[in-house]
């Protein structure tokens, strides 16, 4: 077992790196996770160090001192960017395991059980899913305290609608599949046939959803913050936003304030997309190379093969 | 057994001697539809399973056998409903159990040899991983050295290397794939194993492998198979009894002799003229004209009574009875009303 396990992921690795934007997307990714592990380590400044500045100290340009300039605080917008990944990177994983989980449980719940199960999970999906998202979250981060878990819960708690959309639609074709019956007559429960028969196909899907809904739950973090609804004593990239934006920042011709939290959150997504993008691919090589798409390479003899056959075709009759 | 032409076969008799392990009594079997009338996929089905005995079920695609077998296990697809009956499993009726205790006799007491080895195996969990499900959802004590040697011991006994089993279904030929499922259906020392189409979608050499192999297993282990074929000669091979099904009701039921070689109900009579048969070698083979009806839209009176070439005008309005011929003989047809015991 464990042995085939391994081989197999061996596999998936090999059909992986295949493919250059998920090798690109995962790197992408693997930088800002480091960079935000190692934050201490690589931001030159501690963004909560108390410092005294002058008015000299505001929107400083770009310096060895300052790679990136100061903020509107005198702070060193490298270091707040730096330090910045750890919160979005946080809430984008935090949050889509909460989503996944939910949508995954419904998808494969409402997909299996079908009947009235089905139909009351997924009507319920269909007004969480009508029910605009960005609105209803801001209403109720502001009704609660905007803390970082308060804001990690909301977006998972409404980021679930598509996984549990496709989650089902794999799981009722999965379900349909002759093994799930012959399953049913070796008389497994139902739980059991999701969790060795059902699970095992819908994972790929799981694992492809998983990395957009983070990229998803980033984005919403960023617009949240960026709208001043986020955890005021934490720094993220939506934050720095939020302060650049609403201190000035545009007046003073200070754009290192604003396009280095924009470049974090366009690198995190973007690398997220094309992750999940590769991981689509690999995991279902299908979805991408047809069978027909090959057809100009079947014929593959030398070109003298042809010359060999072109003269008289082969008779039975003799005379 | 009045006709001179029956041969004797020693085995049909030894087996009517033996217990009776599953009774089948009156099962009607409908798919409900939303709005329209439910269709009546099996009707008043009467039979009988001996230990040991193997029964052949016949009859062309759509005429409820598949139906018959999954309502068997109770693994009806979800408009299915078992409308009239009982089935009864060494006394027990299964239609009376919980769901739970339904579970434990699937594989334990009967299991299924499903057609189309493929789709019924999980393209993403080892052949041995499989095989073993059985074995722990059923024996739940055993530890894992004991579950592998068992696995190895059934692949073994299916002419499959133990050391095959951690390999997945695409690295198995057709044959193989097969082989593991009927070794998959032994996994659990059943008392009925049911054979759908076992043999369908494999050459005719895998076939004839496949027949020889679920010959000798029933003979070693004293199975009794119910076997769901189109093939005639697969029938007359292995089987001791043989039901012959037309459009969910019985069409003739009898032991395997009497049915090739004293046919009394026109649709077996067709169905063995449509079979080509060596020892007459001149003989034309007909076809039957037609299609088994829809089982939404059933005619009036009897189900074969549009293709039969022996229809005369009762077979139109009334359905036929069932007419008991002999000790174990029974046939559906008007024409059989006068030789009824």
């Amino acid at each position: 077992m464990e042995s085939t396990s391994v081989t197999s992921l061996g596999a998936f690795w090999r059909t992986f790196r295949q493919h250059p934007m998920a090798m690109i997307g995962l790197v992408m990714l693997l930088i800002a996770i480091i960079a935000a592990v190692c934050a201490p380590l690589i931001a030159p400044y501690d963004p909560k160090a108390i410092i005294r500045i002058t008015i000299d100290d505001i929107y400083t340009r770009p310096s060895p001192a300052h790679w990136l300039g100061t903020d509107d605080a005198g702070r060193d917008v490298f270091s707040n960017f730096i330090y910045g990944a750890r919160v979005s990177l946080t809430v984008g994983l935090f949050a889509s395991i909460i989503s996944i989980f939910i949508g995954g449980t419904i998808g494969i719940v409402a997909g299996f059980y079908g009947g009235r199960t089905e139909n009351i999970l997924m009507r319920f999906t269909d007004i969480m899913l009508v029910i605009p998202d960005l609105p209803l979250i801001v209403v109720i981060v502001a009704l609660t305290r905007p803390s970082l878990t308060n804001i990690i819960l909301v977006i998972g708690l409404l980021g679930w609608t598509s996984t549990a959309r496709l989650v089902r639609s794999q799981t009722l074709s999965v379900k349909a599949r002759k093994f799930v019956l012959r399953a049913q007559a070796v008389g497994a429960s139902r739980p059991y046939i999701i969790r060795r028969h059902i699970l095992p196909l819908v994972l790929p899907l799981i694992v492809v959803n998983t990395v957009l809904v983070i990229s998803l739950a980033i984005l919403n973090e960023s617009t949240l913050s960026f709208l001043g609804l986020g955890d005021p004593t934490l720094l993220s990239w939506g934050q720095m936003l939020n302060y650049a934006f609403t201190r000035g920042a545009m007046s003073a011709g200070a754009w290192w304030a604003l396009v280095t939290p924009g470049f974090g959150i366009v690198w995190v997504v973007l690398g997220c997309t094309l992750l999940g993008h590769g991981l689509e691919q690999a995991l279902n090589p299908r979805a991408e190379t047809h069978h027909l798409a090959q057809l100009h390479e079947q014929v593959a003899r030398p070109a003298s093969a042809a010359a060999r056959f072109a003269g008289e075709p082969m008779s039975l009759s003799s005379d | 057994m009045s006709d001179p032409s029956v041969s004797s076969h020693t085995h049909a008799a030894s087996v009517n001697d033996r217990p009776v392990l599953l009774d089948v009594r009156n099962l009607s079997i409908d798919y409900v539809n939303k709005d329209a009338s439910p269709a009546q996929a099996v009707r008043e089905l009467d039979f009988t399973l001996r230990a040991g005995e193997v029964l052949g079920l016949v009859g062309e695609s759509g005429c409820g056998k598949s139906t018959l077998m999954l309502g068997l296990m109770r693994l009806l697809p979800p408009a299915g409903r078992i409308v009239d009956g009982a089935v009864y499993f060494q006394g027990r009726d299964l239609l009376a159990l919980s769901e739970a205790e339904m579970e434990d006799v699937r594989w334990k007491n009967i299991s299924i040899i499903f057609q189309g080895a493929m789709n019924a195996l999980n393209p993403v969990r080892t052949i041995g991983d499989q095989i073993g499900e059985a074995i722990r959802l059923h024996m739940p004590r055993q530890d894992s050295a004991a579950v592998d040697a068992r696995i190895r011991r059934l692949l073994d006994l299916v002419g499959i290397a133990g050391n095959r089993k951690d390999q997945y279904p695409h690295q198995y030929s057709g044959g193989m794939r097969q082989r593991a499922m009927i070794a998959m259906a032994l996994a659990c020392d059943p008392q009925i194993v049911i054979a759908d189409e076992p043999t369908t979608a494999l050459d005719v050499m895998i076939q004839a492998q496949i027949l020889e192999l679920m010959g000798n297993l029933q003979k070693e282990l004293g199975l009794s198979i119910i076997f769901v074929t189109h093939d005639l000669g697969v029938v007359a091979e292995l089987c001791d009894s043989v039901l012959v099904m037309y459009g969910g009701v019985t069409a003739e039921y009898a032991d395997v002799d009497t049915i090739y070689n004293a046919p009394r109900h026109p649709y077996t009579q067709e169905l063995l003229r449509a079979f080509p048969d060596i020892t007459r070698p001149a003989g034309k083979l007909t076809s039957i004209p037609g299609y088994p009806p829809r089982l939404d839209d059933l005619p009036p009176g009897c189900r074969f009574a549009p293709r039969c070439p022996q229809v005369f005008g009762r077979c139109r309005q009334e359905m036929p009875p069932i007419y008991r011929l002999d000790d174990k003989h029974v046939a559906s047809c008007f024409l059989l009303e006068g030789e009824s015991v």
